[in-house]
């Protein structure tokens, strides 16, 4: 795009006016080709000014700063014209310059003096330079513009969709955002803390997909024609042209040879290429000798260049000799088969040609941002092979701290720490030499000889440790030197117990630590969770706005700054609201778990029946239940209260309703002595006679057989483990004693149990259907003679009277 | 094939429990102990770690121990006894290099004594006379003018022993440390990285000396090295050394971070009851081998490390202080001139840190507009980024 030129008259020179995206610039037409002797810059202009529609005089105003400058257009028929086409570029100049903000980013732009008049060539030159530099720059590095990051709401909104959480954190935001701070301002604030994020989802989406082999994807497809025969047809696209011409420069040398000239159409070229041997070389097919041979695309087939990638020629393989083999030529002539050309090459080699070729065609694309500093890939790569037993000499930059000294230099007494001061109290003198004093070989347990005693000096000595605890420390076999003001001897058995006690409970917190899950959820459910972890991001965010914010020292912007302290102040309460909310669902919780232990805890009362036949012959249950609690105080209430119910069963061995209740405290069951009654005849133990006696044979002979085997045990076993023998009348009692318990109950539950009123037999009555099967009436015997007797036969018989 | 006839010995080999190497750095800062002296006094402080010296010398023949001593104004070794300090002592008795070793002791000469195994006596002895032979040797001006202590000077030390010893107790593979082929790792990081971090990673089926370092320590004050010290700690996590630290007094800022960053553990006896148990913690807390701690729940306050920096120009220890971008070098306040101390980068602040403006100037608004026109964009974080140079 050319930039406008037009005629103009300024300040009564004509000359034209020349307008690119960064400059103003007039150059006067007197002097044919004269360098320019005006030129604004574009992001200096404060405003413009025309003429009127309608008036015959077509002038341009440009105010920069204090100056303006009147540029009348002077040319006849198309002046209006001209103005128009240069006002608008400037306002598109000057908005995109606006919305880049540039100016911060590059000083450079605005210092230099926007009108340089009559400048001399030298400075004119050197300033289109800087520009031209400066205008280009931008465009190789506008990932790392934060302020088109900023200013762009599609990558924003596209970085939002992609992510979720942050795209609930800023609608979060958004709609806790106080009113004071407008929208604008607002993601303005949300974005500058996230520039990095904006640049790595830019440079995301700018990446782009690598090549791919493009001559296997062409295909044919086969149609059938309107007069029945099947046609083939190819689609390509433009991309796939261009990117074969790439991938095979053989084929665009064939096809810039050949289009013109023998191939009128360049859709000729391509059927005559696809069906050609240059088509099956190139994709790796072998070439049978009945293939159809073109004369204007053969000659190709012996194009060195057909084979081998293009561009990976130049990396010289000095060291890996493995990756020279497709630079390998046989030079061979004279043998047919030792030709190059005529080798059968698998087809794995031309795979890893085809993808080298495309890899080294993906590798400059971004070699611009990523390529290794000062070298390419190949010479890094025999660097790295020559970097053989790390004898590299050590390039590593030292790094020092310049000039510290001027600064602890004069740091005053104030700076000093709590030790420090501490120390400075103590005499140097009286320290060194008390320390010395310590040292001594005495004080560390020496003998005579100089061997320390070490168990001395801990008094690690069971036997005294105890009076030690309670008497005045005794300093006797320590010297003196142990404790004096302290009462806890170094080494006495309380701070050992103490010290074990603290490594362990440290231990057990840490355990406790370990073993939570830091993915957990603490003890909150999902939602409460969920709404702590977004009041918490949208509070950081606040407080990120704040800080900034206050720390600007901008006075403009003081009611966003209130507006902002209010909505820390809302945070607060929504901190406060997630607590309560959390503090309930917990309360929700342990009631819940209160009704369950409830619910639970009845079936576990102590419930005791006793069931006895009083002397009419009635059975009476006698129910205890309460729990048996131990009464800790003697004055206190007696909170354990038994109840004694009375209940006989009427006829049909139902409970009839509690004759009286006599309740029964613990207390008054201690005070008071037992009421003497009449005690009734102890029920004989309940005994079956009849099954004694059945089973008492088999009985013996199990015993007998278990005695016998434990004798043979007991003759092997050595005295420790002998085992006694069995008698069957202790087995037997304590057989008893192990089912009385259940006794009562299952008197209980028989006695209770509904009567059963017979057996009753379903589904058959007397003279039905199924009483003919039986055997028990008169057989009837047939005479097969007559007509046989067969299903229909026995069906009537079945159904028939029995007249019949 | 080998299995079945029982010609397999490869087993038994590796049942023998890796010898390890126990380095203690003894802060004796002679303020910080005159201030401890009622409740543990030096003397008492060594005898303890002395039974724990001896512990884990008992615990396995193979074991070794190295003491620094981290004083006021030097850093020095008590234990194997310093060269230099077997010369002045006339006691060399040819053993320089074997000195090293705990079986055969340092080189001062122990008495002979029936009732006592005789690597703790020479052990014992050689700790004590050096540790009064250092104390006899420091001037009242010396520890007046030094307030803290050299850790950094004897974590260095004993860096450079574990390494040297690590290094003489692998020989066979360390010679494989060169350059690893197969290993695609190390093409790329080339040069950079430490020698014997491959050691740690093809000899741990071997016989591989583990080593560990414990730090008892009674003073604060340890910003003045800050950078020394940190990147002595950082050397010890690459070298996966745990650094325990036993803290008599003092604050606990850079020491915690050290346990924190290479796995150690840190426990802190601030009152004199935990002080008296000083020997039940040694114990207790740090006996147990890097092997038995793979195992273990190891004690030590899990939460709240203090991760505070010292600045580089102050050497204040600081919550919130200015990083350069480029060399991550850390600064209490802007720079004066904008250039880093460090790497000369130049850096320029936004509009952070400006004196706070809570309520709006009254007038002058009509011309403060158009500056602020131009201001109202968010102070950005990438505009405190400059260009390196």
């Amino acid at each position: 795009m050319s930039p406008p030129k037009t005629s103009v008259v300024y300040k009564k020179a004509n000359g034209s006016l020349t307008c690119d995206k960064r400059h103003l610039i007039w150059s006067p037409s007197i002097p044919s080709g004269a360098t320019p002797s005006l030129k604004i810059a574009v992001a200096d202009i404060t405003n413009l000014q025309q003429t009127g529609e309608a008036s015959a005089k077509v002038a341009l105003k440009v105010l920069v700063k204090d100056d303006s400058y009147v540029f009348s257009f002077t040319s006849k028929d198309a002046a209006r014209k001209e103005q128009v086409t240069v006002t608008d570029t400037l306002r598109d100049a000057i908005a995109t310059i606006k919305a880049g903000a540039a100016s911060s980013l590059v000083p450079a732009v605005g210092t230099p003096a926007a009108v340089q008049n009559g400048g001399g060539d030298a400075g004119q030159s050197a300033s289109m330079a800087i520009a031209k530099a400066l205008s280009a720059k931008p465009q190789d590095e506008g990932w790392y513009d934060d302020n088109r990051l900023k200013s762009d709401f599609q990558l924003q909104r596209s970085l939002l969709e992609s992510s979720k959480a942050l795209d609930e954190r800023f609608r979060q935001a958004l709609r806790d955002k106080p009113d004071t701070v407008s929208v604008p301002q607002f993601t303005a604030q949300f974005w500058s803390t996230r520039l990095h994020l904006l640049r790595a989802h830019a440079m995301e989406k700018s990446q782009k997909e690598g090549e791919y082999n493009v001559l296997p994807e062409i295909k044919y497809n086969t149609i059938i024609g309107a007069d029945g025969e099947p046609i083939k047809t190819l689609n390509m696209t433009k991309e796939q042209v261009s990117l074969i011409f790439k991938q095979y420069p053989v084929v665009r040398q064939a096809y810039n040879e050949t289009v013109p000239k023998p191939f009128a159409d360049p859709k000729i070229f391509w059927s005559r290429f696809f069906a050609s041997r240059l088509l099956k070389k190139l994709k790796g097919l072998r070439i049978e000798k009945n293939d159809p041979t073109d004369l204007a695309l053969d000659p190709y087939l012996e194009c060195q260049e057909a084979s081998g990638p293009a561009s990976t020629a130049h990396i010289p393989h000095i060291i890996d000799l493995e990756g020279n083999e497709q630079n390998t030529k046989f030079h061979l002539e004279g043998d047919y088969e030792m030709r190059a050309a005529k080798h059968d090459r698998p087809i794995l080699h031309l795979l890893n040609q085809m993808s080298e070729k495309l890899l080294s065609h993906v590798a400059p694309e971004d070699g611009d941002a990523h390529a290794p500093i000062g070298m390419d890939e190949g010479t890094f790569e025999q660097l790295q092979l020559r970097d053989l037993a790390m004898q590299d000499t050590d390039n590593r930059v030292v790094l020092n701290v310049r000039e510290q000294q001027r600064y602890t230099g004069t740091s005053g007494e104030d700076e000093l720490s709590a030790d420090a001061r501490l120390y400075a109290k103590q005499d140097p003198n009286r320290v060194i030499s008390s320390l010395q004093n310590d040292v001594q070989p005495r004080n560390l347990g020496s003998d005579e000889q100089g061997t320390l005693k070490l168990d001395r000096v801990l008094g690690y000595d069971s036997d005294d440790d105890d009076e030690d605890m309670d008497d005045e420390p005794n300093g006797g076999h320590t010297n003196g030197t142990s404790t004096r003001k302290v009462s806890v001897r170094v080494g006495s058995h309380a701070a050992l117990t103490g010290a074990s006690s603290s490594i362990l409970s440290s231990v057990s917190q840490r355990r406790r630590n370990a073993s939570s899950d830091a993915h957990g959820l603490n003890g909150l459910s999902q939602s409460v969770f969920d709404t702590l972890t977004i009041t918490h991001n949208t509070t950081t965010e606040f407080l990120h706005y704040f800080w900034t914010l206050f720390l600007s020292g901008d006075s403009s912007r003081t009611s966003e700054l209130t507006g902002l302290v209010s909505t820390l102040d809302r945070s607060l309460d929504r901190i406060n609201a997630v607590g309560e909310q959390a503090e309930k669902e917990r309360q929700d919780r342990l009631e819940k778990m209160r009704i369950q232990v409830k619910d639970y805890y009845p079936h576990m009362k102590k419930v005791e029946q006793v069931n006895a036949v009083d002397n009419g012959g009635q059975l009476t249950q006698i129910t205890l239940s309460g729990e048996l609690k131990p009464s800790y105080a003697a004055n206190e209430a007696p909170d354990t209260e038994i109840e004694i119910l009375e209940q006989t069963f009427d006829d049909n061995g139902n409970l009839k309703p509690p004759e009286a209740v006599l309740k029964v405290t613990t207390e008054q069951a201690e005070l008071s002595p037992i009421p003497e009654t009449p005690r009734k005849p102890t029920v004989p133990p309940f005994r079956d006679p009849q099954w004694e006696q059945t089973e008492t044979s088999y009985l013996k002979t199990a015993l007998n057989n278990l005695n016998s085997l434990t004798r043979s045990y007991n003759l092997m076993a050595p005295d420790l483990a002998k085992k006694p023998y069995f008698s069957l009348e202790r087995e037997l009692r304590t057989c008893f004693a192990d089912v009385a318990p259940t006794v009562a109950a299952k008197i209980r539950e028989r006695a209770l149990a509904p009567k059963i009123k017979g057996v009753e037999v379903i589904g058959h009555r007397p003279g039905g259907v199924l009483d003919r099967f039986s055997m028990d009436g008169p057989a009837h015997v047939f005479d097969e003679v007559r007509p046989q007797y067969g299903f229909r036969q026995f069906w009537r018989d079945l159904f028939a009277s029995k007249k019949s | 094939m080998n299995a079945v006839d029982a010609t397999d010995r490869a087993a038994t080999q590796e049942e023998v429990e890796a010898p390890s190497l126990l380095t203690i750095i003894l802060d004796t800062n002679p303020h910080a102990w005159a201030l401890l002296a009622d409740s543990l006094p030096l003397s008492k402080a060594v005898a303890n770690l002395l039974v724990f010296i001896n512990a884990h010398l008992a615990i396995n023949y193979a074991n070794r121990v190295a003491v620094v001593v981290s004083h006021s104004e030097r850093a020095e070794w008590l234990y194997p006894t310093p060269a230099d300090a077997t010369l002045e002592q006339a006691h060399s008795n040819g053993d320089g290099e074997n000195g090293n070793r705990a079986g055969t002791g340092g080189a001062v000469q122990p008495p002979d004594d029936a009732n006592k195994y005789r690597p703790f006596a020479q052990l014992e002895y050689a700790i004590m006379t050096n540790l009064q032979r250092l104390m006899c040797t420091t001037t009242p001006a010396a520890i007046s003018s030094a307030p803290s202590t050299m850790l950094a000077g004897a974590l260095t030390r004993a860096l450079a022993y574990i390494s040297k010893q690590s290094a003489s107790t692998n020989p066979t593979t360390t010679a494989t440390t060169h350059f690893n082929y197969s290993d695609p790792s190390s093409v790329a990081g080339g040069n950079s990285l430490n020698p014997s971090d491959d050691t740690t990673t093809t000899s741990r089926s071997n016989q591989r000396l583990t080593t560990r370092i414990l730090i008892v320590s009674v003073s604060g004050d340890l910003a003045e090295t800050y950078i020394e010290l940190m990147n002595a700690i950082f050397a010890c996590q690459r070298l996966s050394i745990p650094i325990d630290v036993l803290k008599l007094a003092g604050d606990p800022t850079f020491l915690q971070q050290a346990a924190d960053t290479t796995n150690g553990i840190y426990l802190s006896l601030s009152n004199p009851l935990a002080r008296a148990g000083m020997l039940q913690y040694l114990m207790f807390a740090f006996l147990p081998d890097a092997a038995a701690r793979e195992r273990l729940v190891m004690p030590g306050e899990g939460e709240g490390v203090d991760f505070r920096a010292a600045c580089f120009c102050h050497k204040r220890v600081v919550d919130i202080g200015f990083v350069c971008s480029i060399c991550l070098s850390i600064f209490c306040e802007p720079l004066a001139d904008g250039t880093c101390l460090l790497c000369g980068s130049h850096l320029s602040m936004a509009n952070y840190g400006q004196k706070p403006v809570v309520v709006a100037r009254p007038k002058k608004k009509g011309k403060k507009k158009r500056v602020v026109d131009g201001g109202v964009e968010t102070p950005g974080s990438g505009r405190e980024t400059p260009a390196p140079g």
